[in-house]
């Protein structure tokens, strides 16, 4: 029974398939198939709509993945990029200073050796630096120490590599200086402070604040014609002997990061 | 309504409804060897009720299918009509209770659909379809039929559960509800 009914079922598809294969259209939906299709329509037009919002909905999942990856690449190349810059930036500086220091160094008598400062005082309680050249690179104590702007200091202590630098901002610095103009020749000495002290001027010489103040060459440790600084103001006491006036160093020496030892240090004869 | 007639409309409406989720959404996902939910559906009635349920949910999804593609009425009609046959001849002889029996007869199921539909096309010069591009489809078509038979036999049963607590009386079909 069953068998029978479907091989009556597969006889009429097979009939049904042959009718509309010999159709001019080889297609005739009828009356039935055409009911059963406008019910199917709008059923087909909600999924497909669905459909397209699930595919949009996946597609945006999919771009924001991809965007969240591509900002990541994009911050670590800025982080990058960054770095890049600051290095560049600092050998850009680094440049420039050389470039003055070699400038510098043109002026300056005898042999001269560049050295960079890879330490500081941490206390404040002294002004030395510690610069990574020492005896085996020819330094020996009392040499000189300029930089672009002028003197530094000298060399407290020369070690096998390093040497410690006293400047002449440390109360235990002393040079003897000449002010460039009047010639008058006097002693900057360091106070713990960013300025020097200029003693034994004569009272009766006067004293133009700005005037720069050069080594005198007098001392047996810095070569004349040395940039000290300039004085910043007057100092008149009364009843003192000399009169005494403070001093701007002309060397950054909060902001050092290369120096020049002048190896034939001592005046010039 | 009577036992018979709620379970037809119910089964028709799955079928209806796999056909529908076939023709606009399944078919857009996956264009090369689409899974057939339509199929699945008509593999799952003829394991469960055997032979002639199974070739009428065949030769009904075949015409809804017919009428969605556009082509000729009866190509996918025979192709669904012989995949419910052998599915519903061979029903006998399996093991009701094995969990992946729907998934294990949706394969041949698969391969024999496709390949009457392949072959009524060509003898029917409807259309040149490739052989190998048939098999290839069916190749990918079936493991993905497979995996999706256990929640169309899931629906199925559902719709078998839900007729047995109303018309408790009523043995529907051989009756296996899982």
């Amino acid at each position: 029974m069953r068998i029978g009914l479907v091989a009556i079922l597969l006889a009429a598809a097979l009939a049904l398939l042959t009718m509309q294969v010999r159709l001019p259209d080889r297609r005739e939906v009828g009356p039935i198939g055409s009911l059963i299709l406008s019910w199917i329509g709008p059923v087909h037009s909600a999924l497909s709509s669905a459909g397209n919002s699930a595919s949009s909905l996946w597609r945006l999942y999919r771009e924001i993945g991809k965007l969240r990856a591509e900002n990541t690449r994009l911050r670590e190349e800025v982080e990058r990029l960054v770095r890049e810059s600051a290095l560049l930036r600092e050998q850009a500086q680094a440049t420039q200073r050389l470039e003055a220091l070699l400038e510098f160094r043109k002026q300056l008598p005898g042999r001269v050796l560049g050295a960079r400062v890879v330490g500081r005082d941490a206390t404040r309680w002294f002004d030395v630096i510690l610069v990574d050249r020492g005896e085996r690179d020819g330094v020996r104590r009392n040499a000189p120490v300029v930089s672009t702007g002028g003197v530094v200091g000298r060399v407290l202590h020369a070690g096998a590599a390093t040497s410690q630098v006293l400047l002449i901002t440390d109360p235990r610095s002393a040079a003897g200086v000449l002010l460039q103009q009047s010639r008058e020749a006097g002693v900057v000495q360091g106070q713990g402070q960013s300025l020097l002290r200029l003693k034994y001027i004569s009272r009766g010489q006067e004293i133009v604040v700005g005037e720069a103040v050069v080594t005198s060459g007098l001392s047996s440790v810095f070569p004349r014609g040395l940039p000290v600084g300039s004085v910043e103001s007057v100092v008149r006491e009364q009843g003192a002997a000399y009169q005494e006036a403070l001093v701007r160093p002309a060397a950054s020496l909060n902001r050092l990061e290369e120096v020049l030892i002048l190896l034939d240090g001592g005046p010039r004869r | 309504m009577t036992a018979a007639a709620l379970r037809i409309s119910l089964l028709a409406g799955l079928i209806a409804a796999a056909g529908a989720l076939d023709a606009a959404l399944v078919s857009r996902l996956l264009p090369y060897g689409p899974p057939d939910l339509a199929l699945v559906v008509v593999v799952s009635l003829a394991m469960r009720h055997g032979l002639l349920p199974g070739a009428v949910a065949g030769a009904v999804a075949g015409y809804l299918r017919d009428l969605v593609t556009g082509g000729p009425l009866g190509v996918f009609v025979t192709a669904y009509l012989l995949a419910g046959v052998l599915i519903g001849l061979f029903a006998p002889l399996a093991n009701q209770r094995h969990p992946y029996l729907v998934a294990g007869a949706a394969i041949p199921a698969t391969l024999l659909h496709h390949f009457s539909a392949w072959a009524v096309v060509t003898a029917t010069g409807l259309a040149p379809v490739a052989g190998l591009a048939a098999l290839g489809e069916a190749a990918v078509a079936a493991p993905l039929n497979a995996v999706l038979a256990r929640p169309a036999d899931a629906a199925v049963g559902a719709i078998d559960a839900l007729i047995f607590r109303r018309h408790p009386a009523r043995i529907i079909g051989r009756g296996v509800i899982r």
